[in-house]
């Protein structure tokens, strides 16, 4: 994979200290948070997901499992119904129930592959992907930190309002609130990061 | 030649009168017009075509033909995106750029999305409408996955596309063959190491003017400098009709140039070195210049304008029209004591008036070949030569002084010793000569390859088709000009009929010999495809969407509204509304303006391998044809090329039963033997040397046969010193092999070609002429 992996707040971090955005944050606590952290190379945890949509007055929410590595994102869905997602930024492979895996065809579809890749790099913390895509505001709350994302290109542009993510070592809560003012709101817990190379049966969940 | 009037002083003064008259017509259709054309298009005859054929593929040329392609390419893809940015800003400065963009127009996809969405159950995709036949289940499913993907972002739509159809049919909609990846609105691709920004200009007119051309070509040119000489590291790629065309027309100036003061300085070059003064130079440029003269004005008046490729052609004529002069001032260097001009003028009046009518003859037997662009340079040959031929007649004694030949010319000298050569050899000798070409042309015959390439006609600048070859290997599909008619007697039988043709297209795509199509079809299916689509929806929303919205919680009042959305009548979706709406903009004139009760319409095709297996497809159907400009051109200049071999044969048997009367039939055949060997001597030396054949060839063996000849007659019908005539047919020999010889120089293949032949054909023409010493030998001793 042509993307470094690092954590994503350490890039964010970074980067919104080049964007001088970062008003609120001292320079030299900005250093001290850099310093602290070591960019893990296997980040793996459990999620739960919040989507609140319109039409619907229960919001559908969703958990499982996932790892970022530098072989993508693995994204394992388990209730409420059992999903497979793999993305590396070049293809998108999705897997529901028992049936096939299913490649997404991105380069027939532009706008999957912009969307994925975007997702991607707040997952990942690419820099330049994001630097390109979003408007980025670094925000310290008292606890942590909070970093808000606008997209400014399209056709991200076009359906997503803001992405905020707030964490403290890691990500631990990603929020996004569409166009439509639908929220989606994710959030990450049992963060690991050792062993610190994917296991054997890591690797071969990535390759199925 | 007294200082008052004579009557010999007549055809002297209308003559001056025609020239005057002559300069007047010229200036006055030169001024303030637009006469000189270098459009190729405009030299290739009207296709044999139906108006329907015709409308069709003047659509085509001229939606390829405005295209303008650009590739932006540096490692750092922000910097490419910039670049690109800027070029489209100061490219579309220029007036003559009707638009530039990216790839990618948002308002594009959102017009497509405003148009598309009211109409979503109408327009299911082939592989969405098996898959529901197939496993409505898993559509249910699939649908549910993307609802909780965390990439998901059609959720928001679930209350009017509850199972996330619609991006599927949209995708098939949009189904673009290239290989472009999009980037933000950003269309590009990678090659070694950069990252390529696609840019795509429209040219207004796809038939600039020189002025226009040039002018373009000039802001391209410096648009493209600028962003160099800012960042040398930017790599630019571009092409596209217009480029050729400005290149074209250059390297046919150039060539009007080097043709017409290479031949010039040839000729001045040759009088210096063979006269003792600058006075025969002075008849032969007065004849030269007046019979320019005369050819542009009778062009222009057949024609209203000149195009380049004749004066290219034109520009030869200096080499031809100068032979009567030459005639007149060697008979004069040559004659005796006595010698006056009507004397020399009565010695060589029946050789050079049977060269001219030969030399017309040949130029007109070129029209045979339907191709506007040979029957201008016809006509302007033609004119040419009559008016160089008239100038020599008429204004020959304004030159009263002899010319009076070194005795030291190098010219003179050969054409002593080589007439002297054929003279004193044996007859069998030339016997055996003639056997021994007939032998070598039987043996070599073979080697002789034709092709029929349409592109022969342009130069093609390797550089320009290195980067069109580059573009093509990044766009992932060759814009050719094929593509398919078809029509109907109804907009909906028409449809239908393209659906039909797309589904043995897309077989085509998936066995690899096709990239890629443009059909209106795909954008507006026919009612009676809609009807499926609507169909399959309304019965997967009967079946599936009840249970499916009840696990999400979804009430009872929002399954209603959604399924009546979905089931109910949708918003109509045909040929007229699509044609008024934005979204049709870029593919409208697929869409042909037919005749009352009949609709037609282009699928535009790309990347096709094989125009037979695309015939052999069409075959089945009636209503279509595959159309390909080029290859149609091409199949023409193969089929002229048969006919003007067949014309050569039947002109010079023509030309042989002339002969015949007046020197009868085996004398006739003696002075009938130099040209012919020439000619195909030519074509031979020409194949030995690796090229292939095409028209043009054969078009030039029609020249070597009305200039040969020339030689041939003179020396039969010399009157007076042979060794004029010799030293006459040597310096004419030399000079216009100068002309064709600088001809062949030229980068447009055809004019190569057609140069070449004539070069090599009158090389031999002249070399065997004094074969003819045989029949004149003969008539002097009975």
């Amino acid at each position: 994979m042509r993307l470094t992996l690092k954590t994503v707040f350490v890039i964010l971090v970074l980067l919104s200290t080049r964007a001088g955005a970062a008003q609120e944050t001292t320079g030299e606590a900005l250093q001290d948070v850099v310093a602290r952290l070591a960019a893990p190379d296997v980040l793996r945890g459990r999620f739960t997901q919040t989507r609140k949509i319109q039409l619907i007055s229960r919001p559908l929410e969703s958990s499982g499992r996932f790892i970022l590595s530098d072989m993508g994102l693995y994204w394992q869905q388990e209730q409420p119904l059992a999903s497979v997602l793999i993305a590396d930024g070049e293809r998108l492979l999705q897997q529901v129930d028992d049936g096939p895996l299913e490649s997404v065809d991105v380069a027939k579809n532009p706008m999957v592959l912009t969307f994925s890749k975007s997702f991607l790099s707040i997952f990942e913390g690419n820099e330049s992907e994001l630097r390109s895509n979003f408007d980025v505001a670094l925000v310290s709350a008292a606890d942590g930190w909070e970093i808000r994302l606008t997209p400014v290109t399209y056709p991200m542009a076009e359906a997503i309002n803001a992405i905020i993510l707030r964490g403290r070592d890691y990500i631990e809560e990603l929020n996004v609130t569409s166009r439509s003012l639908d929220e989606t709101t994710i959030v990450f817990s049992d963060l690991q990061t050792l062993p610190d190379q994917l296991t054997e049966h890591e690797i071969e969940l990535y390759a199925r | 030649m007294r200082s008052s009037f004579t009557r010999a002083d007549l055809p002297l003064l209308l003559w001056v009168a025609v020239l005057l008259a002559a300069l007047v017509l010229t200036v006055s259709s030169i001024r303030g017009h637009d006469w000189l054309k270098s459009n190729v298009f405009e030299l290739l005859p009207e296709s044999d075509y139906d108006p329907l054929a015709e409308t069709a593929t003047r659509t085509v040329d001229a939606e390829l033909g405005t295209r303008l392609l650009f590739f932006v390419g540096h490692a750092d893809r922000d910097i490419a995106k910039l670049t690109a940015d800027w070029l489209i800003e100061h490219l579309t400065e220029h007036p003559l750029i009707a638009s530039a963009t990216t790839g990618v127009d948002g308002a594009q996809f959102s017009d497509m999305a405003d148009f598309y969405y009211p109409r979503r159950t109408l327009i299911l995709s082939d592989q969405q409408l098996a898959w529901l036949a197939e496993d409505a289940a898993a559509v249910e499913r699939k649908a549910l996955a993307e609802l909780f993907s965390p990439f998901g972002v059609a959720a928001s739509s679930l209350a009017s596309d509850p199972f996330f159809l619609f991006p599927g049919s949209m995708q098939a909609l949009q189904s673009t063959s290239s290989s472009l990846q999009l980037d933000d609105t950003y269309l590009w691709a990678r090659k070694d190491g950069r990252d390529y920004i696609f840019v795509m200009a429209k040219v207004l007119s796809p038939s600039l003017s020189i002025g226009e051309q040039e002018d373009l070509a000039r802001h391209v040119n410096t648009t493209i400098d600028k962003a160099l000489a800012a960042r040398p590291d930017i790599h630019f790629l571009k092409t596209g009709f217009s480029f050729y065309a400005h290149a074209a027309t250059q390297s046919a100036k150039g060539e009007v140039s080097t043709i017409g003061v290479g031949s010039l300085i040839g000729l001045l070059i040759l009088v210096i070195s063979t006269f003792r003064s600058l006075r025969p130079l002075s008849l032969i440029v007065v004849s030269i210049l007046a019979g320019c003269l005369v050819a542009l004005a009778v062009t222009l008046s057949v024609f209203g304008f000149v195009h380049l490729f004749t004066l290219v052609f034109g520009a030869s004529l200096i080499g031809v029209s100068v032979d009567y002069s030459f005639h007149y001032v060697a008979d004069d260097a040559f004659g005796g004591q006595d010698w006056t001009p009507r004397s020399g003028l009565r010695n060589i009046f029946m050789g050079i008036t049977l060269g001219l009518l030969t030399s017309v003859l040949a130029y007109l037997a070129l029209t045979v070949a339907p191709f506007p662009g040979l029957q201008q340079l016809a006509v302007f040959s033609s004119a040419g030569l009559i008016g160089a031929y008239c100038t020599l007649i008429c204004m020959c004694r304004l030159w009263r002084g002899r010319f009076v030949v070194r005795d030291s010319s190098l010219i003179l000298r050969f054409a002593r010793g080589f007439l002297r050569v054929w003279q004193q050899s044996r007859p069998h000798y030339h016997y055996m000569l003639g056997a021994l070409l007939i032998v070598v042309i039987a043996l070599t015959w073979r080697s002789i390859e034709v092709n029929d390439d349409v592109r022969v006609l342009q130069s093609q600048p390797p550089e320009l088709v290195q980067q069109e070859a580059e573009i093509q290997a990044l766009l992932g599909v060759a814009q050719a000009g094929t593509f398919l008619l078809s029509s109907a007697p109804s907009d909906e039988e028409l449809l239908q009929l393209e659906e039909a043709l797309r589904q043995e297209l897309d077989d085509m795509i998936d066995a690899g010999s096709l990239a890629g199509y443009q059909a209106v079809s795909r954008w507006v299916p026919s009612q009676h495809r809609q009807a499926r689509s609507r169909d399959a929806y309304s019965a997967l929303v009967r079946s599936r969407l009840p249970a499916y919205f009840r696990s999400l919680g979804v009430d009872e009042e929002g399954l209603l509204d959604t399924s009546a959305d979905l089931t109910g009548p949708s918003r109509g979706l045909d040929v007229t509304t699509w044609l008024k709406h934005p979204v049709s903009e870029p593919f409208r004139k697929l869409w042909l303006d037919a005749p009352e009760q009949k609709s037609a319409s282009i699928i535009l095709l790309f990347g096709a391998q094989s125009i037979d297996e695309l015939e052999a497809v069409v075959a089945d159907y009636p209503a279509a044809t595959v159309i390909n400009k080029g290859r149609e051109l091409s199949t023409l200049f193969g089929q002229y090329r048969t006919r003007v071999a067949q014309l050569l044969v039947l002109a010079y048997l023509i030309i042989l039963a002339g002969l015949s009367a007046r020197y009868g039939p085996m004398r006739a055949v003696v002075l009938l033997v130099p040209p012919i060997f020439a000619g195909l001597l030519a074509l031979i030396v020409i194949s030995l040397a690796g090229e292939t054949l095409n028209l043009f060839n054969f078009l030039a063996m029609i020249l070597v046969l009305g200039i040969g000849i020339d030689f041939t007659l003179f020396v039969a019908e010399a009157r007076g010193e042979l060794t004029s005539t010799m030293f006459a047919i040597t310096l004419s020999a030399l000079t216009t092999m100068l002309s064709f010889g600088l001809l062949s120089l030229s980068s447009t293949y055809a004019v190569h070609s057609f140069g070449l032949t004539v070069l090599i054909g009158i090389a031999c023409a002249y070399l065997l002429s004094p074969l003819a010493l045989g029949a004149r030998v003969r008539r002097e001793r009975s």
